[in-house]
Order: structure tokens, then C-alpha cells, then sequence
């Protein structure tokens, strides 16, 4: 089966100095890996770069197989679209736009037909908790801000979410309710998981850790 | 969820902003439409009340003073033509119609005509479409008269209303109401039509005229309104106006004052302007004689000849570069709102890069990006225009009445759909180009950045 994610012999460049290789990283379908290292060792650079949000300097990043470096940026932007869901430390929602609006943002960018956004919006919304899919979300909790923010990622049928820091910003026991729901809503949907953060704890959450040091060529971090 | 709905939502987002940024551009785009509107109806309305003279004589000094004294009713007319003269130019050419008129007395600051019957048989305040009597009937005496129905209608005075004239343009007064009005005492109401007070001096009412109080005339007809500046004059006899004028003049001489229109002398009959029309044929409204009558009068040094349309072409010549400073103000205030529409969008695209960034994550191209901001930037322009278009509308019809009340000119102002398409497109066009500088920022919004943790 093809990989959803594999990266081999990245390199990234920042004009400030920052610098950034991965030799390889490889992700399986279905599977959900921890990408463990302090704050501001590379790691939101690494799925930004993983999502095609960044230009690598050298090297290859799969996604299903195929490759993101080559592609112009508006194919990388379609490919992003279709098959990566994003969620963030603090989810990135629209304010003003309701909870079926904030996820079917994402269907329209991902070429879904329009007439479908809004049972399929209110279909994920319901399978993750959102009573109120028609409720602005900058009325709506934190917590289900979080649940919003899932559903969007995974509404377009990704094959892999990213998930950059997503328990920073919670206690120990919200942050572990977090990473459950995001693991459950993934095996759910099929898609694979690669969550970074900078708490160890969590690694006893998810089946397969990896530390970010291990993952970079170590002469490469300037910063 | 569309692109649309996705830029509305935006717009909507920011009520204050896209509020005021949309009314800048309305105004602007109604203010331009205003302009042009009013221009072509002044035009239209000027061409329109000139009737169906083709020419006009006086003993004016010039042709287009001779036109709006004359026919606009724009100041009294100071030099008269003598009774000769007149007979000497109708009875010289074979005329159509030749009307003589007599001006310089108002009613409430409404115009006196003093003429002949001619001037509501004969006479069209538009081409081609006649007087019509509202109700009663033209006058036949000396001391009837016939209201215009801005006069009727402003006045309260309808038929049997009885009148005192004023000369010049000062206010006079209604002769229903002795004991405000008249400070004699005398019941005018009970005394008879065209009766003379030879007892009392002039009431002077202001500084530019006084009453006539030696003669009373009765409202016999009123007319339909035409659509031109004719419907506020009071139209009377020629006759009576001489009788009104004589009266002046024998008390200032010391003479006694006239009884009867037999009493009137030859200096008494004197006229301002004659309204001449030449033989057309049926349907047609000139006729190749015109400028052969028109040279003919003119080689008489004692008149004025004008040919009414001409001069208000020269008018309208004359105050064309008027028309184009008002026409790049408009154009300049289109252009001005054109950059409000660009500092409003350059603004809160700082505000909503970290949007734009979530947009990007989603999958949202950099052209898309851009053609969002820029169609965001049109839909300004185009609610601005329709939204312009509107006032423009309002604001025609509202300067219309105020200068219709205030100036007497009527005019009918409209938008032309050709012209408010324009303007619209030309509108649009701008707020596009003005969204074109948001729209690169927009573009080149660096997706990583914006997607730090808020602080």
C-alpha cells in the first residue's frame, strides 16, 4: 500500500538562517505518529513543508505518492485541498462564519460540489458533537471551537491530517480528551495522523512517537 | 458555500466600513448622474418652453436678453416698442401668428402677461402641444385674467378670485381680503371689475414695485399645466395692462387718470416683445421663411430680432465649459471614491491576512486569493452604483421641486439608463482597479506567518 506521507532527504532553507533536513520520514495509512521536540525546534516547519505550505529547497514529499515539490502552486494547493486536513493550536476558524460555514470552506476549496457542503458540513459536525452546526463559532466553547476545527479537517476525506501543537493551549486532562477525539475522528475517517507537540506525555496516547531530533540530520538546526 | 457568499460574509463582516466605503462611492456616482441629469433637463426644458415661436422682437439690446425677457420672463422687459412699430412688422409679412405682449407687472412674483387672446389660442408653451383650460374659459375683457396652474395651485385662487397686479416684481396681493390688504378700507369683493380708487396714492410693497390698487382684475379661467416655466405666469388683456400702466403715468404727469380703455392714448399702447411664428406646413415645425423674415426684421436698427431656439443654443454655448468643470468635478469625486474603496480593503487586509492564511491551509490558490479581493472591490462599486443610481434618482426629482418653488424653472430631470450603465460600469471598473493593490497583498501574504499562535 502507498505511504500517505513520505519525505525523503528534505532540505529547508529560511532567509533569517533557520535550516531544515529530514532524511526521511514516512507515514502508512491509518497510521497515527507523535512528533515529540521542544517548542521552536522546526516542527510547525515540518508539517507546514509536509503540506505544501512552504517551498523545500531539495528533496521529495509524497503525499499518496505523489510528489508536492515539483508541482506548481496552484496544483500543490489543489492536492493540499483534497487530500491534507490542518488543525491548529488555536484552530483557525473563520470568526463571523458559522460552524457548517467553517467546514464547508473547505469543500469548496476542495471542488466539492456546492449543493453538498451543507448536509455534508452538518454531517461531520454531527458525528463530533456540534449541536449548534448553524451558530457562529466565536460564540461557541472552546471545546467545541476544537470540535470544529477536527471537522473541518477531515471533512474533504483527507488521507492524512497534520496537526501542528493542537493540545498546547489545554490542561493535562483536556489536552488528553483532545488527542483521543482527534485520534478517534481519524481512525474514523480513515485518515492518518501526525500530530506534533512539544509535551512528552502524549506519547503514551499514541502508538508511535517519533523525536524530532531523530527525525533531522542534527548539523542542519541553526535555530 | 461560494466564492460569493464566502466575500459577502466578509463584506458584512465589517458593516461599518463597507457602509461608509459603498455610500462614499453612491454619492459620488449620484452627484455625477445628478449633474448630467439636470444638465440635459435644464437643456430639454429651455429648448422645450421656447413654444412655438419662431421668432421674437423687442426693442431689448440684445437677442438672447430679448429671449429670456421675453419668453423666460427672466427680468422686465425696460425698453417698449411703440404701437407703429408693431403694426409695421405684423402687417409686413405674412405671419402665422404675431402676439403681442406687454411685461413688467407680477402677481405674488408671478409674471403678468398682458396680451391678446392669441396667446392662449394660438400660442404653444411646448411645441406641438397647445394650451388647455382647466377650467372657465380665455378672457375677453380688459380686466380678466387667466392663471397659470403653478399660479392657481401656489395661490389658492381659482375663478371669480379677484386680484390687484403689482408693477415690477415686488409681491402684490389678493383682493379678497380688504381689511389685511387694503389699507383704505375698501371692500373690494363688493366692488365692481376693473373699478378705480382714484382716492389713495400707491401702496408700495417693497422696493421693487407697487400695487396697483386703481384696478381690479377676476380669475375667468385657469390653465393645465404644460411642463414649462409658462404655467406660473398670470395672462391678461393687453388692454388692461395699458390701462394699469396709464394710470402711472397720467398721475406722475398730473393729469387726470383714465376711465375706460377709450381714454388710453398712443403712448399708452405700448408693447415689450411680439411673438412671431411663420407659415409652416402642416406637421412641420419650421418652414424655410423663417431666416428670410428673420433677415428682413433684422435690418430694422429700432428692434431686436431673436429666433428663440437659436439663442438658447448660444445660451447653452456659452455654459458648455461650464458643464465639463462640473462633469471632471463629478468625474474626480468618482475617482476620490475609487481610493476609499482602495484604503478600505488595504486596511483590513491587514486585519484579515490570518483569514487569508486558514483560506490558503484550506486549499484556496493565491489567484483565487486575489480574484476574491478584487471581486470583494467591484461588488463595492457595484452596490455603490445601484445604490447611486437611487439617490440620483431622488436627488433629481428633489432639486427639480426646489427649483421649480424657488426659480419657477421646471425641468424634469431623468436618468438616462445608457448613462447610468455607464457610470455604473465605469464605477465598477474603478473599484476593481482601486482593489487591485489589496489584492497583491492579499496574494502575497506569507502563509506561515499568520499562522502563529495568537499571543
Amino acid at each position: 500500500m502507498t505511504p500517505c506521507l513520505e519525505i525523503h532527504d528534505l532540505l529547508f532553507r529560511r532567509p533569517d538562517g533557520f535550516s531544515l533536513r529530514v532524511p526521511e520520514l514516512v507515514l502508512e495509512p491509518g497510521q497515527r505518529v507523535l512528533v515529540a521536540g521542544p517548542s521552536g525546534c522546526g516542527k510547525s516547519t515540518l508539517l507546514l513543508l509536509a503540506a505544501g505550505l512552504l517551498d523545500a529547497a531539495e528533496g521529495r514529499i509524497l503525499i499518496g505518492g505523489d510528489d508536492l515539490v515539483p508541482l506548481a502552486p496552484a496544483a500543490r494547493d489543489a492536492l493540499r485541498a483534497r487530500r491534507i486536513g490542518m488543525v491548529f493550536q488555536t484552530h483557525h476558524l473563520l470568526a463571523g462564519f458559522t460552524a457548517r460555514e467553517n467546514v464547508a470552506l473547505a469543500l469548496l476549496f476542495a471542488g466539492v460540489p456546492a449543493r453538498e457542503h451543507a448536509d455534508r458540513a452538518g454531517r461531520v459536525l454531527s458525528e463530533l458533537g456540534i449541536e449548534r452546526p448553524d451558530m457562529r463559532v466565536d460564540r461557541q466553547s472552546v471545546g467545541q471551537q476544537q470540535r470544529i476545527a477536527i471537522a473541518r479537517a477531515l471533512a474533504v476525506g483527507p488521507d492524512i491530517i497534520l496537526a501542528d501543537e493542537p493540545t498546547a493551549s489545554l490542561d493535562p486532562s483536556n489536552a488528553r480528551a483532545a488527542v483521543e477525539l482527534l485520534q478517534n475522528a481519524c481512525e474514523e475517517h480513515g485518515a492518518a495522523l501526525l500530530l506534533t507537540s512539544h509535551d512528552p506525555t502524549l506519547a503514551e496516547l499514541l502508538p508511535r512517537t517519533i523525536e524530532f531530533e531523530s527525525l533531522v540530520a542534527p548539523a542542519e538546526v541553526d535555530a | 458555500m461560494s466564492d460569493i457568499r464566502l466575500i459577502l460574509r466578509s463584506l458584512f463582516g465589517r458593516p461599518t466600513s463597507t457602509v461608509v466605503t459603498v455610500l462614499l462611492i453612491a454619492i459620488a456616482v449620484a452627484l455625477l448622474l445628478s449633474m448630467r441629469s439636470l444638465r440635459e433637463a435644464g437643456r430639454a426644458s429651455f429648448t422645450r418652453g421656447v413654444g412655438n415661436a419662431h421668432l421674437i422682437v423687442s426693442a431689448e439690446a440684445s437677442p438672447l436678453v430679448t429671449v429670456l425677457n421675453g419668453l423666460f420672463y427672466a427680468n422686465p422687459p425696460r425698453a417698449p416698442l411703440t404701437q407703429a412699430k408693431v403694426s409695421e412688422i405684423v402687417d409686413g409679412f405674412p405671419w402665422a401668428m404675431a402676439i403681442p405682449t406687454q411685461l413688467g407687472d407680477s402677481f405674488l412674483g408671478h409674471p403678468v402677461v398682458a396680451t391678446t387672446p392669441a396667446f392662449i389660442d394660438t400660442f404653444e408653451p411646448a411645441p406641438g402641444e397647445p394650451w388647455r383650460i382647466a377650467r372657465g374659459r380665455n378672457f375677453e375683457g380688459p380686466f380678466e385674467v387667466v392663471l397659470g396652474s403653478r399660479v392657481a395651485r401656489e395661490t389658492g385662487l381659482d375663478l371669480g378670485s379677484r386680484l390687484h397686479l403689482t408693477h415690477g416684481t415686488g409681491r402684490s396681493r389678493e383682493s379678497g381680503d380688504p381689511v389685511v390688504l387694503d389699507p383704505e378700507g375698501i371692500d373690494l369683493d363688493e366692488a365692481p371689475i376693473g373699478a378705480h380708487d382714484h382716492g389713495h396714492d400707491h401702496i408700495h410693497c417693497d422696493e421693487e414695485g407697487h400695487v396697483h390698487d386703481e384696478v381690479i382684475f377676476e380669475v375667468v379661467g385657469v390653465l393645465e399645466p404644460s411642463g414649462t416655466h409658462h404655467d406660473r405666469v398670470v395672462v391678461g388683456d393687453l388692454e388692461g395692462g395699458w390701462l394699469v400702466h396709464a394710470f402711472d403715468r397720467r398721475a406722475a404727469e398730473g393729469r387726470p387718470e383714465p376711465t375706460s380703455v377709450d381714454d388710453l392714448e398712443e403712448a399708452d399702447r405700448l408693447v415689450t416683445g411680439l411673438l412671431l411664428r411663420t407659415p409652416t406646413r402642416a406637421g412641420r415645425g419650421s418652414s424655410a421663411i423663417v431666416q428670410q423674415a428673420f433677415d428682413r426684421l433684422r435690418r430694422d436698427p429700432a428692434i431686436t430680432v431673436a429666433s428663440p431656439s437659436t439663442q438658447v443654443n448660444n445660451l447653452f454655448g456659452i455654459v458648455a465649459d461650464l458643464d465639463a468643470v462640473f462633469l471632471a468635478l463629478g468625474a474626480g469625486i468618482l475617482v476620490s471614491g475609487a481610493f476609499s474603496v482602495m484604503l478600505a480593503l488595504w486596511n483590513s487586509m491587514e486585519l484579515r491576512r490570518r483569514q487569508i492564511a486558514v483560506l490558503r491551509v484550506l486549499g484556496c490558490t493565491r489567484g483565487r486569493v486575489l480574484g476574491l479581493v478584487l471581486t470583494e472591490s467591484a461588488i463595492i462599486g457595484l452596490i455603490g452604483a445601484g445604490v447611486g443610481v437611487l439617490l440620483a434618482i431622488a436627488g433629481g426629482d428633489l432639486a427639480a421641486g426646489l427649483l421649480a418653488s424657488r426659480t419657477g424653472v421646471v425641468i424634469e430631470p431623468s436618468i438616462e439608463v445608457r448613462g447610468a450603465v455607464l457610470v455604473s460600469a465605469a464605477t465598477v471598473v474603478l473599484a476593481s482597479l482601486a482593489g487591485l493593490a489589496p489584492a497583491v497583498r492579499a496574494y502575497r501574504t506569507p502563509v506561515a506567518d499568520h499562522l502563529r499562535p495568537l499571543d
